[in-house]
């Protein structure tokens, strides 16, 4: 191998939960401040699907050979963007918002927690790069 | 145990063609590794300097993209020097050698 | 996009509460005001809240939303007619004209108001957490 990279995959996998989550924080921050807005559609953040795809990627899946196609899936962790998908109230009372205080609340805690997480394992693949290559000496 | 040992006879490297100089391939091949860690270095100095101005210019993504980019740069930064120590102290045995 | 746009949704969120809650306790102080300087008993407000984009670099956010008071609106409602001759502001039948103020609604509105507010600060505290552990990736 040429380079010598030690920024392995799962590096690039943190990274990647890292944006993701603090982009969903994002979205439920919103439906939290409009709780009580009439009208508004609660937003849901996705990409675990994608997540997954991404990272259990055969490399016989289908390639784009040509910058103009579109991926079915996206093969390389790089690429998963996440959708954000509204959620209309349909229960047809009230003032159409179907945003649940306490349902955002969970939410909020939960991802927090996983970004959090996400954020001291990367401290600490970062230490352990450190620590291997200060101690070669 | 021995699905290991298997796997190991399995794939034997990749044998040099005979007519290339050994010498010369490893020479090769070493330059091309330190080239491209410096190199290595030096764009993830620069995107760690980016990262940092962005960041204080207010149009920076994320903090932790700035963190990871500044992280990265510090790593890279530090192989490199940890390569260049460790070179310099097979020079210099190399050298203390009696011949 | 980044970080703080979380603050400033939730900051927005904040200031529609903290409205919403000045125009409650208006509501509260005067729940006995028969004349005001427009004339007739004081009419009670609401707040009316819409979406407000936050600005941003992304156009993948644009769905993200903070939100504001666009519209104080006045009760349109018929105000209550209380059998009081002794009052000075009572008519010539003995009715007088009181704003039609439920102090137990409004009271109920005040603590959705808080609960509100509560929530916002803590997504504000937890996005401040966030940001806090991602600089320590470097420590």
């Amino acid at each position: 191998m040429n380079t010598l990279d030690p920024f392995d995959s799962n590096i690039k996998l943190l990274q990647k939960v890292l944006d993701l989550r603090s982009t969903n924080q994002r979205v439920i921050a919103s439906n939290i401040a409009n709780a009580e807005t009439p009208g508004y559609a609660r937003k849901v953040f996705q990409f675990e699907e994608q997540l997954q795809n991404a990272i259990s990627a055969k490399p016989g899946t289908l390639a784009t050979t040509h910058g103009k196609h579109i991926s079915t899936s996206p093969t390389s962790i790089h690429s998963v963007t996440g959708a954000v998908h509204e959620i209309k109230d349909k229960t047809g009372i009230g003032d159409e918002n179907a945003v649940s205080m306490d349902m955002e609340m969970v939410n909020l805690s939960e991802n927090e927690l996983l970004y959090e997480t996400a954020a001291q394992l990367l401290k600490k693949k970062f230490t352990l790069l450190k620590y291997m290559i200060q101690e070669g000496k | 145990m021995n699905s290991i040992i298997n796997s190991i006879g399995a794939n034997p490297l990749a044998l040099q063609p005979a007519d290339k100089n050994p010498v010369a391939v490893a020479k090769s091949d070493f330059s091309k590794v330190i080239q491209s860690t410096i190199d290595q270095a030096v764009s993830a100095e620069n995107a760690g300097d980016r990262a940092i101005t962005q960041l204080q210019s207010g149009e920076a993504k994320n903090l932790h993209e700035t963190m990871i980019s500044v992280e990265k740069a510090d790593i890279s930064l530090k192989m490199l020097v940890s390569f260049r120590n460790k070179a310099l102290q097979a020079y210099e045995e190399v050298m203390r050698m009696q011949i | 996009m980044d970080i703080f746009t979380t603050f400033d949704i939730s900051a927005s969120a904040l200031k529609a509460q903290r409205t919403r809650l000045n125009t409650i306790s208006s509501n509260l102080a005067n729940v006995e005001t028969t004349s005001t300087p427009e004339g007739g008993p004081y009419k009670k407000k609401s707040v009316y809240f819409q979406t407000k984009s936050i600005p941003f670099k992304e156009q993948l956010d644009s769905s993200i939303k903070g939100v504001e008071v666009t519209k104080i609106l006045e009760d349109k409602e018929e105000p209550k007619m209380i059998y009081d001759p002794s009052h000075p502001d009572a008519r010539e039948d003995g009715y007088v004209a009181m704003p039609n103020i439920s102090v137990l609604k409004e009271m109920v509105d005040m603590m959705s108001a808080t609960r509100s507010y509560e929530a916002n600060t803590t997504v504000i505290k937890s996005a401040k957490r966030m940001a806090l552990k991602a600089l320590e990736i470097g420590r």
